[in-house]
């Protein structure tokens, strides 16, 4: 029996065909609560050649990447694991304002310390670092605006 | 006196849902709007829509010169606040006055005693109201500080003198947190409210934050319309309400009543306000503060008293006397206000930004939905993140929790994380279906873990679903002389 890894919203489920025969769904009358239609699932895209599906089922839309064997296979001879040097970049959790910066290129910092103050929607955001290390460069100024995903420190 | 015209001196939802009772009441009304939302609901809706800045609140939804400009612009004879920006600002309310405009609200002296926390509790001490033990006066330095917090003992609340909304506050468990702790409720406070005083009071533990409604005219009536339980918070803000209170019988409700009552009367109050309360294990309630507003949660009172407290608010400000007596009022059923926070409760709640690119809120019976977006719609990072207020109201709290889940899993949304999954966490929860829980319910319930763990079978379901219809395809893939018919029909039964 084939199994296949399925990837719903960065949540991983493997499953077999064999898995699919005690699905509810398939077979709604051994469940035990009365299911209206808007109960199931609605299926927005179906993209069954790249394997990809979206759907919506109680108010969530789940993005559905189906990967069966040969995938992973692939997946296996492409990765190669790297032993990164211990480097770190902070990055903004969300846009918003540098309402402060604590520390400054060259400085050593130490876990749990923090180094920058975030503004967002009206809360202050403190972001701290991961591991030890130096910081090696600072790339925003206080009173900047960010956005999501913006480098603000980098450490090694 | 007569009001014709109402400027809604604010945005998103709330500015909606007073424009619907002023058209009802055949009031025109005038929007203001910022850069941000030159196409907000609220704009299109309103009968005018003046812009009145830039995007960030100190040019635009703060800016009293420009916002009373534009009431005497368009000729409005009133002005609704709203909550938040220049609500409960008592220069506001004296300004918007001294302009010749009615403000819908309290008067500003009544706003400045209640919106400064030290003479908020002074007022309600003359007459009897409990109080949590903590200072009398704003804090002055750190040495300061950790005497008054050592004198209570920890943990200890700092709080915002002048704050509200959870802004400018923090939990201090032991000495060695006090300093950084302060210095970020100080800051805070001082860009939320232009004032970084503080002050130190007991943190009750386990309590639940119950409010109760109240009403006052301008002839010296005053009657309160009951709870609402508001104990679900994080970061000390409310996220889901209730109304009644499993907690509260009606001896209790009648003293926390005539409390409340005393309470507005000690400002000389006038309109619609809410007085918080703490309740603690042994059912003693403290009083907490006043909010002079309409507050975000207004709905669940709405639903189960039958009164549409933003008519009231206007009526109070034209001066006519109370409509409704303590006697007549009654609680019908069980409401439940769930707010959906632009936020991800699966990372700390924090703010989730993006567009809507899908936008389907429930609607049917005994659900309503109040908010200020649309399909397509970019949640703006200046303001708060809350996309809307979704409230259930039926026969009974069962029924309402059960009805609040269908109308949860009945609401689409796309392009965002909201609190809409926390919500369906929280209701399917024993402690909430038991009436067992306390303002500690979401670091001593929830993680993010534990919400994961809720969508599981959601997830199982959905993937069975996919792989099915893969393995469907893939075999009509592998038959080439399919007949087309078989095709059509076994896709048909997925849409």
């Amino acid at each position: 029996m084939d199994t296949f890894k399925i990837l719903i919203n960065e949540h991983q489920i493997d499953l077999s065909e064999d898995d699919l025969t005690k699905s509810s769904l398939s077979n709604s009358a051994d469940s035990n609560e009365h299911r209206i239609k808007a109960d199931e699932p609605r299926v927005l895209n179906s993209e069954p050649l790249k394997k990809r599906f979206l759907i919506a089922y109680r108010g969530q839309i789940y993005r559905v990447k189906i990967q069966d064997k040969n995938d992973l296979l692939i997946d296996q001879m492409g990765y190669t694991q790297t032993q990164g040097t211990k480097s770190e970049h902070i990055k903004a959790p969300m846009p918003g304002l540098v309402l402060e910066i604590k520390v400054k290129s060259g400085d050593q910092v130490q876990q749990g310390d923090s180094l920058i103050v975030l503004e967002a929607m009206k809360m202050e955001n403190v972001l701290k670092a991961h591991h030890d290390g130096a910081v090696r460069v600072v790339n925003v100024e206080k009173g900047q605006a960010v956005d999501k995903g913006q480098v603000l420190i980098e450490i090694e | 006196m007569v009001i014709k015209k109402i400027l809604i001196a604010n945005r998103g939802e709330i500015a909606l849902r007073i424009m619907h009772t002023a058209r009802r009441m055949n009031i025109s009304t005038v929007a203001v709007y910022s850069e941000a939302d030159q196409l907000s609901p609220h704009v299109r809706f309103a009968d005018e829509a003046i812009f009145i800045g830039a995007s960030i609140s100190s040019e635009s939804y703060l800016n009293m010169d420009k916002i009373i400009a534009a009431a005497v612009k368009s000729g409005a004879d009133a002005i609704h606040p709203g909550y938040g920006f220049l609500s409960e600002n008592p220069l506001f309310a004296a300004r918007v006055n001294e302009s010749g405009i009615t403000f819908i609200g309290p008067s500003a002296e009544s706003i400045r005693t209640m919106g400064n926390k030290i003479s908020a509790k002074e007022a309600a001490a003359n007459f009897d109201v409990p109080l949590v033990p903590g200072t009398q006066a704003a804090i002055k330095d750190l040495d300061h500080a950790k005497k008054v917090a050592a004198e209570i003992g920890y943990p200890v609340l700092i709080k915002a003198a002048a704050g509200g909304g959870g802004k400018g506050m923090r939990v201090v468990n032991k000495e060695s947190n006090l300093e950084e702790q302060m210095s970020r409720a100080t800051s805070e406070a001082t860009s939320a409210f232009g004032d970084g005083a503080v002050f130190i009071e007991k943190y009750v533990s386990k309590p639940r934050h119950i409010e109760i409604q109240i009403l006052a005219d301008q002839h010296g009536n005053a009657v309160h319309l009951f709870e609402r339980e508001c104990s679900i918070q994080r970061r000390h803000q409310k996220v889901i309400e209730e109304a009644p209170s499993v907690l509260i019988d009606s001896s209790l409700r009648e003293k926390m009543g005539k409390a409340a009552i005393d309470v507005a009367k000690a400002c000389n109050y006038v309109g619609a306000g809410t007085v918080e309360f703490l309740l603690d294990a042994e059912r003693e309630f403290y009083f907490l503060e006043m909010n002079t507003r309409l507050q975000v949660e207004h709905p669940v009172t709405e639903c189960i008293t039958g009164i549409d407290l933003v008519e009231q608010q206007i009526r109070i400000a034209r001066g006519e006397p109370l409509n409704i007596s303590q006697a007549e009022l009654q609680i019908y059923g069980h409401a439940i206000e769930l707010r959906v926070y632009a936020e991800d409760p699966g990372n700390e709640f924090a703010p989730s930004i993006g567009i809507l690119n899908k936008y389907q809120p429930p609607t049917g019976i005994g659900i309503r939905y109040d908010d200020g977006f649309e399909e397509g719609m970019q949640i703006p990072i200046y303001y708060d993140p809350m996309l809307g207020k979704l409230v259930v109201h039926a026969a009974d709290r069962e029924s309402a929790i059960r009805r609040m889940l269908r109308a949860i899993d009945g609401f689409l949304v796309d392009g965002i994380s909201t609190t809409l999954s926390f919500g369906r966490f929280v209701l399917n929860h024993p402690a909430f279906q038991k009436g067992d829980y306390d303002t500690n319910f979401v670091s001593d319930e929830f993680s993010s873990e534990k919400l994961d763990a809720e969508f599981e079978p959601d997830r199982r379901e959905v993937a069975q679903l996919a792989l099915e219809l893969y393995l469907k395809d893939k075999r009509q893939i592998k038959l080439p002389l399919a007949d087309s018919s078989i095709w059509k029909h076994s896709r048909r039964q997925w849409r």
